[in-house]
C-alpha cells in the first residue's frame, strides 16, 4: 500500500518534462505548447492532469489505478488534439520533443494503470469489472491512441500508413461500397465454399471413418495434401473456374475441406474402447454404434476444425482475389486496388470490413459448438457452479 | 436345471506384449454355473477377475480352452443379448443425461420410447437417483455415477449379469441397501449373476458360491459354498455361519499370498 508506483511516477515526470519542451518547429522558430497560438489553452488541463497523475502515484488502490487510466487516456488524447491545432498552425515539420514527452509519458502511466488493476485480487463485482472487464477494452483504444498519435505527430501521409481518423472517415463515407464487397467476398465467396467444403468433409471423414480401405489408403494422402499450401493452387483454380467468384469458392472450399476431413476421421476414431465395450455387449450394429457414440464423439474434433477453417478460409478468399483478379469487387480487391492507388485508408477500411467478418464468423461457429457439446469437458467449468 | 449356464473348461488367456514377454492372464480355468447362482469372485489385484468377465461376455478371446454360454457360444449369447455388464469404472456417456444413459441398451435394442422411459424411471427409483435424471454424468459423485450404471445394466432384464466391482465406489450404508436391493432383483428376475469384489462379507453375504482367485498366473485356488440360508437379510450378517464363512474365504485368500 504504501509503496509508490514507480511507473506512474515516471511516466508523470516524463510528462511534465513535457510541458517545459517546444512541441513543434519550423526552420526558423521553435516553439512550447503555450506560445503556440491556437493550442496555447491546452497548457493549463495538461499540467492539471500531469500533476493529478504524480500524486496518484503514491497510492495503489483499484480506484485511484481507475481514475489515473483515464486521466492517462484523456491526456494523450488533449495532447494530441493541442498538437493537430498547433501543427495546423503553418509549421511544416513533425512534433518536437515536448509533445513526444507529454503523450508517450502519458500512454505510459495509463499502461502502468491497466498493469495496476490486472493483478488485483478480490472476487467483489467492481474489482471483477476492473480486473477483467477493463483492460481488454482499454487495451484497444490504447493502442488506437498510440497509432493516430505516431502518425499525427509525425505527419505520416496516407500512401505510407493512414491515421485511425482517416479510415474512420472512410468507413462512414464508403459504407456502401464495402458492404457490397462484403457480401460478394463473405456470402458468395467464402460462406459458399466453405459450407461446401465443411459439408463435403464431413461425409468424406465417415466414409473414410468407416471403411478400412480408405483409412490405409487415402488418410495419409488426405493428411499430406492439407499441408499444401492450396492457396498457391489459387491461380490454377483460377483457369479452371474462371477469374469470378466460382474459383474463390473453390479456395474456401479445398482449405476447409481437409483440415475437416482429418479431425473428422479423428474423431470417430477415437471414441472411448470402454464405451465401445458396452455397446458390444448389447451386440449394437455398426450404424447405431455410429450414431450412439463415434458420431457424438467426433463433435468437438468437428467444431475445432470449422472454427479454425472459417478464420483460415476468410484470408485464403481475400488472397485469391489478389492473385485471380476479377470484376473489380469483393474486400481482397478491394485492398489491393487501393494499396496500389495509395489509398490506404480505404485499404484499412477494407480490412477492418474483413476482420470484424472473421470475427463474427467465428463466434457464430463457436457458439454453435457451445450448443452442440455443451456437454464437453472444455466447457463444464463454466456449468458446474 | 443341473446343466450349466456358463462352463468354463480349461480355458487359457494369454496377452501377447510388445517383445517376447507374454502375460499369462488366466490358466486352466475350469468352473461350471447352473442357472440363478449368484457367484462371487474374490482374489489380489491382477489376478484376472475382470479378464474372467470379459470372456465370458465375449469381449476377449479364449488363448485356448472353450467357453459355452447356455449351450451357445459367447458370441452368440452377446448376440442374444443375454448380458448385463457392470463395467469396473462407471463408462457413462458424457452428452447424455442420467436418465438417457440408462435408456441406451433399450435403444439399441429398439424398445419403443414410452417403455423406455417408464423403465428408466422405474431403475432410477431403485438404484435412489430418481431426483438426478436430468443431470448429466459428470454433475454426479463416483458412487452415483456408479449406480446409474447398475441401473443401465438392469434396465433390459438381462439372463445373464456381470458386475465388475459394482459396489465399490459406495459408502458403507449404500452399499448394503444395494447389495439388498441386488439380491431382490436376482431373485424376482431370476438372473445368474457373476459378481466381482474385493470385500470378503459383500461376497460371503451375497453369494451362493465364492470363487477365490489366485495370481501370477490367474488361476481358480478354490470355490467356497456359501450355504447361508436363502432369502439373506439384514440379520444374516449377524449370524454365527456369516462369521465361519467370512474366515473361511479370508483364509483362502492368504492361502493364495503363502505359496501355491
Ligand atoms: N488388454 C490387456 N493387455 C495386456 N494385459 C492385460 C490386458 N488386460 C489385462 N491384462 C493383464 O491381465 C492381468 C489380469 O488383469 P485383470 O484386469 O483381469 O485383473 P483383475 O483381477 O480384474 O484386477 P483388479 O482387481 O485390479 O481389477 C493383469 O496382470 C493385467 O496386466
Ligand atoms: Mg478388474
Amino acid at each position: 500500500m504504501k509503496k509508490v508506483n514507480v511507473t506512474s511516477l515516471l511516466s508523470a515526470l516524463i510528462a511534465l518534462a513535457g510541458l517545459f519542451l517546444p512541441w513543434v518547429a519550423t526552420q526558423s522558430q521553435v516553439s512550447g505548447l503555450a506560445q503556440v497560438e491556437t493550442a496555447s489553452w491546452a497548457w493549463i488541463p495538461l499540467l492539471a492532469l500531469i500533476v493529478l497523475g504524480l500524486i496518484g502515484s503514491w497510492s495503489r488502490a483499484p480506484v485511484v489505478a481507475a481514475i489515473g487510466l483515464i486521466l492517462g487516456l484523456s491526456g494523450a488524447l488533449l495532447a494530441l488534439v493541442a498538437v493537430k491545432s498547433a501543427l495546423a498552425t503553418g509549421y511544416t515539420g513533425s512534433a518536437s520533443l515536448g509533445f513526444w514527452f507529454v503523450f508517450l509519458g502519458e500512454l505510459l502511466g495509463a499502461a502502468g494503470m491497466v498493469n495496476c488493476l490486472t493483478t488485483l485480487s478480490g472476487a467483489d463485482r467492481v474489482t471483477y469489472v476492473l480486473r477483467e472487464v477493463v483492460p481488454p477494452l482499454v487495451v484497444p483504444a490504447f493502442l488506437l491512441l498510440l497509432w493516430q498519435g505516431i502518425v499525427e505527430g509525425l505527419r505520416v501521409p496516407i500512401a505510407f500508413f493512414p491515421s485511425v481518423t482517416d479510415v474512420v472517415r472512410v468507413l462512414f463515407s464508403a459504407h456502401a461500397v464495402l458492404v457490397d464487397d462484403s457480401i460478394h467476398t463473405f456470402i458468395r465467396q467464402m460462406l459458399f465454399g466453405y459450407i461446401l467444403g465443411a459439408a463435403m468433409g464431413v461425409l468424406t471423414g465417415m466414409m473414410i471413418a468407416l471403411s478400412p480401405f480408405l483409412r490405409r489408403g487415402f488418410l495419409p494422402l488426405a493428411t499430406a495434401v492439407s499441408s499444401i499450401p492450396v492457396i498457391g493452387l489459387a491461380p490454377v483454380l483460377g483457369r479452371a473456374f474462371g477469374v469470378d467468384w466460382e474459383s474463390k469458392a473453390a479456395v474456401a472450399s479445398i482449405v476447409t475441406f481437409f483440415p475437416v476431413v482429418i479431425n473428422m476421421v479423428q474423431g470417430l476414431m477415437t471414441a472411448d474402447p470402454r464405451k465401445m465395450d458396452l455397446l458390444h455387449s448389447y451386440a449394437a450394429r455398426r450404424g447405431q454404434i455410429f450414431r450412439k457414440l463415434r458420431f457424438p464423439h467426433a463433435l468437438p474434433y468437428l467444431f475445432n476444425a470449422l472454427k479454425i477453417t472459417s478464420i483460415i478460409s476468410l484470408i485464403s478468399v481475400i488472397v485469391a482475389e489478389f492473385l485471380i483478379p476479377g470484376p473489380p469487387e469483393g474486400l481482397g480487391q478491394r485492398i489491393s486496388l487501393s494499396a496500389r492507388s495509395g489509398r490506404y485508408d480505404i485499404t484499412f477500411a477494407a480490412i477492418a470490413f474483413a476482420s470484424t467478418l472473421g470475427i463474427l464468423f467465428y463466434g457464430f461457429i463457436a457458439l454453435l459448438e457451445r450448443v452442440f457439446t455443451a456437454w464437453h469437458s472444455s466447457f463444464r467449468g463454466a456449468q458446474r457452479r | 436345471m443341473n446343466t450349466p449356464i456358463i462352463a468354463f473348461q480349461e480355458v487359457d488367456k494369454v496377452f501377447a506384449s510388445r517383445g517376447s514377454n507374454h502375460l499369462v492372464a488366466l490358466e486352466h480355468v475350469n468352473l461350471s454355473i447352473v442357472p440363478e447362482e449368484f457367484i462371487a469372485f474374490i482374489g489380489p489385484s491382477g489376478c484376472g477377475k475382470t479378464t474372467l468377465l470379459r470372456l465370458a461376455a465375449d469381449l476377449e478371446q479364449p488363448t485356448s480352452g472353450r467357453i459355452t454360454i447356455k449351450e451357445k457360444t459367447p458370441e452368440q449369447a452377446r448376440l442374444d443379448r443375454d448380458y448385463g455388464y457392470v463395467f469396473q469404472d462407471p463408462v457413462l456417456y458424457e452428452w447424455r443425461t442420467v436418465e438417457q444413459n440408462v435408456q441406451l441398451p433399450l435403444e439399441i435394442m429398439g424398445v419403443p420410447k414410452p417403455k423406455r422411459e417408464t423403465r428408466a424411471h422405474h431403475l432410477l427409483g431403485l438404484v435412489g437417483l430418481s431426483e438426478f435424471s436430468h443431470h448429466y454424468p459428470w454433475q454426479l459423485s463416483g458412487g452415483m455415477q456408479q449406480r446409474v450404471s447398475i441401473a443401465r445394466a438392469l434396465s433390459f432384464s438381462p439372463s445373464i449379469l456381470l458386475m465388475d466391482e459394482p459396489f465399490g465406489a459406495l459408502d458403507e450404508i449404500t452399499r448394503e441397501q444395494m447389495q439388498l436391493e441386488l439380491l431382490r432383483i436376482w431373485r424376482n428376475l431370476k438372473t445368474t449373476v457373476l459378481f466381482v469384489t474385493h470385500s470378503i462379507p459383500e461376497a460371503v453375504f451375497l453369494s451362493t458360491r465364492t470363487v477365490v482367485m489366485s495370481p501370477r498366473p490367474g488361476r481358480i485356488h478354490e470355490i467356497i459354498e456359501i450355504d447361508l440360508p436363502q432369502p439373506r437379510t439384514v440379520e444374516t450378517r449377524e449370524c454365527e455361519r456369516f462369521f465361519e464363512l467370512t474366515t473361511v474365504v479370508r483364509e483362502s485368500l492368504r492361502g493364495t499370498e503363502n505359496g501355491h
